[in-house]
């Protein structure tokens, strides 16, 4: 099958193709994800060297563990859980996550640390508003933040966050709501 | 006049996602933010965040990309392939070795039998011991022609020694 018409089938079909050894297909799918990866991981790791890093690693291991994804998932949600693991785990290693959270089952004992601001590369943040609402989307607690950039970011629907992040559609629009609420209280005055 | 915080509370009391406002076509909200200037304001606000949000500058992968991420991954083929012959226990190898070799001296008997490699003419092209043989012909023929060129010439100067004899002895 040529590359035409591999961009007409579903990343599940590309999936299944690259697994009986189709390694057209995984081209296909590096080509559909890598720059929604990237621009997801680089507003977490806030540096492009290790942004793109950690979106090489990720189709290694997409390409390494084809065998485990299992057509119960969709191929956005198991590409987007590797990333974001791995994003996380080099935060972590780095020592430049931004804020961490010891969160009860509730989600309501959160305690959080946040830095000011983790070193940022502001190359592509070159004016000041991109500044500010980066700034203010940092600030945000972590379980706010990741849904932000997911829906606002990344354009996911409310369903693929849900899978993505394992928790109930209706928590993720109330987590949204309140993570818009909190930025419209921090950068409205920027963008009259 | 107070502000009307309406949309503001349901949204703090999640019983509305602005997200949804719209989609959900909910005609009794859509109709009080046309008419209350203040929620009409609130949710307007709340569009422009999240616009401002999605105008972010979108970050795309370097143009190396495509090529680090190939080398990477024959580098992963090679480990596997690596893996897949190491997995192979050593007398699996041994054996799948000398099967090759043995196939080869078979292959090369099995040839032998069918003559390929007899010293024939019949064919089109001569085979090379024919080549070989004619050219040693060759070569004895022309070490006989001058053996006999040499009595000749021996013969000749005979000739000549005798003549020269009976002219001095005046026969």
């Amino acid at each position: 099958m040529d590359m035409m018409n591999l961009k007409k089938l579903t990343d599940e079909e590309l999936m299944l193709r690259f697994q009986n050894g189709d390694e057209d297909s995984y081209s296909e799918l590096v080509e559909r994800y890598k720059n929604k990866l990237m621009n997801h991981i680089f507003y977490y790791m806030k540096d492009r060297e290790s942004a793109e890093d950690i979106v090489q690693d990720t189709f290694d291991r997409v390409y390494l563990n084809k065998e485990k994804y299992k057509e119960i998932a969709k191929v956005s949600t198991w590409i987007y859980t590797i990333a974001i693991n791995l994003a996380k785990t080099a935060l972590s290693r780095s020592g430049k996550m931004n804020s961490f959270s010891i969160t009860g089952k509730d989600g309501e004992n959160d305690y959080e640390i946040k830095d000011k601001h983790s070193s940022t590369d502001r190359d592509v943040l070159k004016n000041e508003l991109s500044d500010i609402i980066m700034s203010s989307i940092d600030s945000l607690e972590e379980k706010f933040r990741e849904i932000v950039m997911l829906r606002d970011i990344d354009e996911m629907s409310y369903e693929e966050i849900a899978a993505l992040l394992q928790i109930p559609t209706g928590t993720v629009k109330s987590r949204l709501n309140r993570a818009r609420l909190n930025l419209r209280d921090a950068i409205t005055d920027y963008i009259k | 006049m107070e502000k009307c915080c309406r949309l503001e509370e349901m949204i703090k009391k999640e019983e509305l996602v602005y997200d949804v406002i719209a989609e959900e076509g909910n005609n009794e909200i859509l109709e009080h933010i046309n008419s209350c200037s203040d929620c009409g304001k609130f949710v307007s606000d709340l569009k422009r965040t999240s616009d401002s949000v999605r105008s972010l500058l979108k970050v795309t992968v370097s143009d190396s990309f495509d090529a680090a991420l190939r080398s990477r991954i024959n580098m992963i083929r090679n480990e596997q392939k690596k893996e897949r012959v190491e997995a192979v226990p050593l007398y699996s190898r041994v054996f799948y070795y000398a099967s090759g070799i043995a196939a080869i001296f078979i292959a090369f008997f099995y040839i032998s039998s069918l003559g390929l490699f007899d010293n024939t003419t019949d064919g089109p092209l001569p085979s090379l011991n024919s080549e070989m043989s004619l050219a040693s012909e060759n070569a004895v023929s022309k070490g006989n022609s001058a053996v006999d060129s040499l009595e000749n010439m021996n013969k000749s100067v005979q000739d000549d020694e005798d003549l020269r004899l009976k002219v001095s002895t005046g026969e």
